[in-house]
């Protein structure tokens, strides 16, 4: 002890380097970090911290310079700097403890000062009162709530603040800003009154056999160190921060790509309804005028076989005309068909029970090539609005493909249900509008499937896989669809079966029905 | 003998038709438009008109109307090569007795329409 209070007493000088040293790096330690858009609101206070540091740094210079050169006037300085620096260090405290209990207005510290101020000039001795009643008033109670502050705001916080594993640092910052306010705030200059005039930094070093400048100096060092610990969490909420930003980004990454993705297949099928819808349009005026000289064809034909004058082989020959322009007429006819638009009738139907008679028209086939017809059909099924011959006639399209595609029989599956369209995902493009109901018609067979190429020209007219096809089945079936605003879909791969889907818009009940 | 008068743009179509009706016994005369159709019911007085629905000029139906001006009498059968209900309907109010969609068979057309039609006439 003795050894320590030697060495002390010669090398006070020292400790006003070391102290003044502290604040220097606490002060640098807080400015360096990334405290910018921090959402811990300790962020907002520290300002006050670094102005106190920086202000009490040369305070600390100047008193060590006071030791080897002793000056009234370094003497002033090294008082004024130390004060203001307490105001902001008491301000620091004082919104510190803000955040969680607000006990202390801000008028308190102008009220402090004046008092202390007028305090001080009435007392005989300006200088000596003044640094006692600002360690007393301003000093002491500026480190205490700092100290009880820090605690109060890492309690509050805790749950967001334990994972960084920053509460010891947090416990050793108050406790030493605690224990300092005492070395600082309470042990001064020796005055006439009470208590310094037997508690003072003179009385300190006879009693503990240190000097209370060694006890400052080892408080500012462990607050540095803890502050720089506590600075932490602001380094850690930036990378969680810069973490999150990586994610949101690489998310909004990944749903541009959907959104692209989307796009592409929106682009592809609106190329294949735009088609389809020509087709139809082209296959219209092209019927119109291929049915006026197929007429004459047909009729002069006809002619030619009633006339008695002909030998055998005119009206043999006549005969397979009059075939062929027959065949003409009904593929020209299947063609109008597709580009038939307001010639159906709007009726409400259900859309069960057409599917059921489409399902009789084929079950006798379906007997023969052993397949089993599964229906799945929901009960809940609201009434639909359109024509039931067209209806009937997509789905026996389907489902007569649906039976040929099974050469080894197996399952045809036949499934309704109704379903609300979401306004997730939704496209501009899209046919059914979100919150829309409509009815799902799966047909999905167990036969042989379709490689993709197949699969992409299902819909086309004159398109088929069959020996004896003309493939107008599956073109008119989807302008049958397409005039009740409903969507026809195909999905299948080779050897897995084919599941065609129809969706049909379910009409808005009328209010008062 | 009944007179029946074929009314079409197209040449090929009126002369295959006059040469049917001639062979089934008719009395067959052509127009070849809406305006001719016309003026050969005034002139000729059919008992019958077969009368195409599109042409140039004045179209079928606007014939139609001018013909029940002239002859409240005559049987009108419309001819059309693209099925259309709503443009049949609007013909029978506009006093056709039928409409007929090309191309038919001829011996429907006899059977069917003419013989009953002036049956009833």
């Amino acid at each position: 002890m003795g050894l320590i209070y030697q060495w002390s007493l010669g090398n006070l000088d020292v400790i006003y380097l070391i102290y003044g040293l502290a604040f220097v790096v606490m002060g640098v330690a807080i400015l360096v970090q990334p405290r910018k858009d921090s959402a811990f609101k300790l962020a907002d206070t520290l300002w006050l911290f670094v102005a106190y540091a920086f202000l009490h740094a040369p305070a600390d210079f100047l008193d060590m310079l006071n030791l080897s050169r002793a000056s009234r006037a370094f003497y002033i300085m090294g008082q004024v700097l130390t004060y203001t620096s307490y105001g902001f260090l008491f301000e620091f405290g004082r919104r510190l403890l803000g955040l969680t209990k607000k006990i202390f207005p801000g008028w308190i510290l102008p009220l402090i000062a004046v008092s202390v101020a007028i305090k001080s000039i009435l007392s005989p001795d300006f200088w000596t009162t003044a640094n006692i009643l600002i360690g007393y008033f301003i000093r002491f109670p500026a480190g205490m709530m700092s100290g009880i502050g820090l605690i109060l705001y890492y309690k509050s916080q805790e749950e967001i603040l334990a994972p960084l594993k920053v509460r010891r640092y947090f416990y050793w910052i108050s406790a030493s800003f605690l224990s300092w306010s005492f070395f600082c705030g309470i042990v001064r200059a020796k005055g006439a009154f009470f208590p310094s005039n037997w508690l003072n930094t003179a009385s300190f070093c006879s009693l503990v056999g240190v000097p209370a400048q060694l006890f400052r100096a080892l408080c500012a060092i462990i607050a540095t160190w803890a502050i720089v610990g506590v600075l932490r969490i602001f380094i850690c909420e930036r990378t969680e921060r810069l973490k999150r930003e990586v994610a949101e980004r690489k998310q909004a990454e990944e749903e541009l790509k959907a959104a692209y993705d989307k796009l592409k297949q929106t682009q592809a099928q609106l190329v294949q309804s735009e088609k389809l819808a020509s087709v139809g349009r082209l296959a219209a005026g092209v019927a119109h005028e291929i049915n006026n000289p197929l007429f004459v064809i047909s009729g002069e034909t006809e002619l030619l076989l009633k006339d008695e004058n002909r030998d055998a082989e005119t009206k043999e020959i006549s005969k397979a005309i009059l075939e062929q322009a027959e065949r003409i007429k009904k593929i020209v006819s299947s063609l109008l068909e597709f580009s038939r638009q307001k010639e159906f009738k709007r009726q409400p139907l259900e859309i069960n029970k057409v599917i059921e008679e489409a399902i009789s028209l084929l079950s006798y086939q379906a007997k023969m090539e052993e397949i089993e017809i599964v229906k799945e059909f929901a009960f809940d099924l609201p009434e639909l609005l359109g024509d039931k011959t067209q209806l009937q006639e997509v789905f026996l399209n389907i489902m007569l493909n649906a039976v040929q595609s099974m050469e080894r029989g197996g399952r045809l599956t036949i499934k309704t249900y109704s379903e609300e369209i979401t306004g997730y995902g939704r496209r501009l493009t899209d046919k059914f509008r979100a919150g829309e109901k409509i009815a799902v018609i799966e047909i999905k067979d167990a036969g042989k499937g379709m490689d993709a190429k197949t699969l992409s020209k299902v819909f086309e007219p004159f398109f088929t896989t069959k020996e004896k096809g003309v493939g107008l089945g599956l073109f008119i079936s989807y302008g049958i669809i397409e005039n009740h605003g409903g969507i026809i879909e195909a999905d299948s791969k080779l050897g897995e079966g084919s599941t065609f889907v129809v969706k049909l818009p379910v009409p808005k009940k009328e209010k008062g029905r | 003998m009944k007179k029946i008068l074929v009314v079409d743009d197209e040449q090929a179509i009126c002369d295959m038709l006059k040469k049917f009706l001639i062979k089934k016994g008719y009395e067959a005369i052509i127009a070849l438009s809406g305006e001719e159709a016309i003026k050969k019911v005034k002139e000729g007085r059919p008992h019958l008109v077969l009368l195409d629905i599109r042409m140039p000029g004045m179209d079928g139906i606007e014939a139609l109307k001018k013909i029940r001006e002239i002859d409240k009498e005559a049987g009108i059968v419309m001819i059309t090569a693209v099925k259309d209900e709503e443009t049949g309907r609007k013909c029978l109010e506009l006093g056709a007795y039928d409409y007929i969609i090309k191309p038919f068979s001829l011996d429907y057309l006899e059977k069917v329409l003419l013989v009953k039609l002036l049956d009833f006439l």
